[in-house]
């Protein structure tokens, strides 16, 4: 899946209204294997984009 | 001729036996001289007379003779010894003998002269003039002009003909440190008795154009010492204390300083010591102006180093104050950048500790993670079966495991109390 372009807060709230909404147990099988899919793909750029954002906060600190 | 009486020839021979039994010989007498000639021959005619000391009036007087033969001898003998000329107004110690001729009268036959008489008595007269002078209140009166610094335009009193003014002119023109001088010429008499009017008519001349002249010098030279008492003038030497320019003398003589000399702003003893006097002047001159340019340049080379000495001191200051600011603004950079980290790290950390939780709660929820300890899900028609009544024998069930699923047909369910429902 091709890297979205979501903001890092905006990515945050979509993995807690959707977390919230599997934790009330009420979606189906299907919707909730989708929606974890959703999440932990979310979780993952999240990853990404804090470690980046390390990486370049680093950088900068260095060099200055 | 009558009874009883002298012819004028027989009582003057009467007068001529008496003087010469009464007065024979010779008498130092001391008389002035009033009037004085020499005839063709170098007899000596004089005019002698005596004047009360007190008011000037005549007591007495009388001719006198020196004859060729003494004379010739006497005359210079006195003027080296004297410093003065045989003269009108010069007092005589003379040694003479009494003469009565019954032709020519009563004369004094003078056969010597004491020179020493008529040299105090100058003297004296000399010292009367300074001390006239001095009750007049201005013998000093030319000294206290403010002499010129550069003297350079110079009117000169001398006779053109003086061997002085030449030495004078020579001195000037020719002077060894090339100086410009300005003289001009004002002719006058520099000995005999029109010595005074010759000089003050000139000096005269001078007042004329007084503004194109820093000083006079008077010159003379080459003359006897005789000429020179002629400048113990009472009237001369006043007018030369009155005069608005300083007034240098070149009349002098070696040892003798005449009233005129005392009373000018400078005397010398020469013509040419006048001449090296005024380039000893603007030498002087020249080298207080070269003293000033020494004296400016260290004083600008003064200011110049303490100027220099300050700029150093501010810029060690500057330096000093400007490393302490960085200091401090580098202290407070480092402070800012260490809070700025610290901040950065928390703000990181509480994102990374967020993250994990979401992460954690999405494992929770992960059916995938549910089927992998040993858990299945059973659907039927697609559709998660909770509840056992929902399935009657016969449905064709879908067993969702951990690694695939298993299709199967459903016999018999069980209700909560798992009792058999069917």
């Amino acid at each position: 899946m091709a890297k979205e372009k979501i903001s890092y807060d905006d990515a945050v709230k979509e993995i807690e209204t959707t977390l919230e909404k599997i934790e009330a147990g009420d979606l189906g099988v299907d919707e909730l294997a989708e929606k974890v899919g959703r999440v932990t793909e979310l979780l993952k750029i999240c990853r990404d984009r804090l470690h980046k954002t390390e990486e370049q906060i680093d950088k900068i600190l260095d060099e200055s | 001729m009558s009874e009883g009486s002298l012819s004028l020839s027989d009582i003057l021979q009467q007068v001529k036996k008496v003087l010469g039994k009464e007065l024979p010989g010779s008498y130092w007498i001391v008389a002035e001289i009033l009037e004085l000639h020499e005839n063709r021959n170098g007899h000596c005619y004089l005019e002698l007379i005596e004047k009360s000391p007190e008011n000037d009036t005549l007591l007495a007087r009388a001719k006198g003779t020196i004859w060729a033969s003494r004379y010739s001898m006497l005359r210079p003998f006195f003027e080296t010894a004297a410093g003065t000329k045989l003269k009108s107004g010069i007092k005589l110690l003379c040694k003479a003998s009494v003469e009565f001729h019954p032709q020519y009268g009563f004369s004094l036959n003078i056969t010597d002269i004491d020179p020493s008489y008529t040299l105090g008595d100058l003297a004296r007269k000399k010292q009367e003039v300074i001390r006239k002078l001095r009750e007049e209140g201005v013998m000093d009166m030319n000294k206290e002009i403010p002499f010129p610094a550069v003297p350079q335009r110079i009117a000169v009193i001398s006779s053109d003909s003086a061997a002085g003014y030449g030495d004078f002119m020579e001195s000037i023109r020719n002077n060894s440190h090339g100086f410009q001088f300005y003289t001009r010429l004002f002719p006058s008499v520099m000995q005999g008795d029109d010595v005074p009017g010759s000089v003050t008519a000139a000096l005269d001349k001078i007042f004329e154009s007084e503004s194109e002249f820093d000083c006079v010098a008077i010159i003379r030279g080459g003359g006897s010492k005789a000429d020179l008492e002629i400048f113990n003038h009472h009237d001369l030497a006043y007018f030369i204390t009155q005069f608005p320019l300083p007034v240098i003398t070149g009349i002098g003589h070696e040892r003798d300083e005449s009233v005129v000399d005392m009373v000018a702003a400078h005397s010398l003893k020469t013509p040419t010591a006048v001449a090296e006097f005024l380039v000893d002047q603007l030498l002087a001159f020249e080298f207080q102006l070269s003293a000033l340019h020494d004296q400016l340049a260290s004083s600008v080379k003064r200011i110049v180093q303490v100027g220099s000495t300050m700029l150093e001191r501010f810029r060690g200051d500057l330096k000093h104050f400007s490393k302490g600011y960085t200091e401090r603004r580098s202290e407070q950079l480092q402070q800012t950048r260490l809070l700025m980290e610290r901040g950065i790290s928390g703000i990181m950390t509480r994102k990374r500790d967020h993250l994990t939780l979401l992460e954690t709660r999405t494992e929770l929820v992960n059916p995938h993670n549910i089927l992998k300890r040993g858990y299945s899900m059973t659907l039927l028609k697609g559709k998660a079966i909770l509840k056992s009544e929902d399935v009657k024998p016969g449905d064709m069930l879908e067993t969702r495991l951990y690694d695939g699923k298993i299709m199967s047909k459903a016999e018999i369910t069980n209700g909560k109390d798992g009792k058999r429902k069917n």
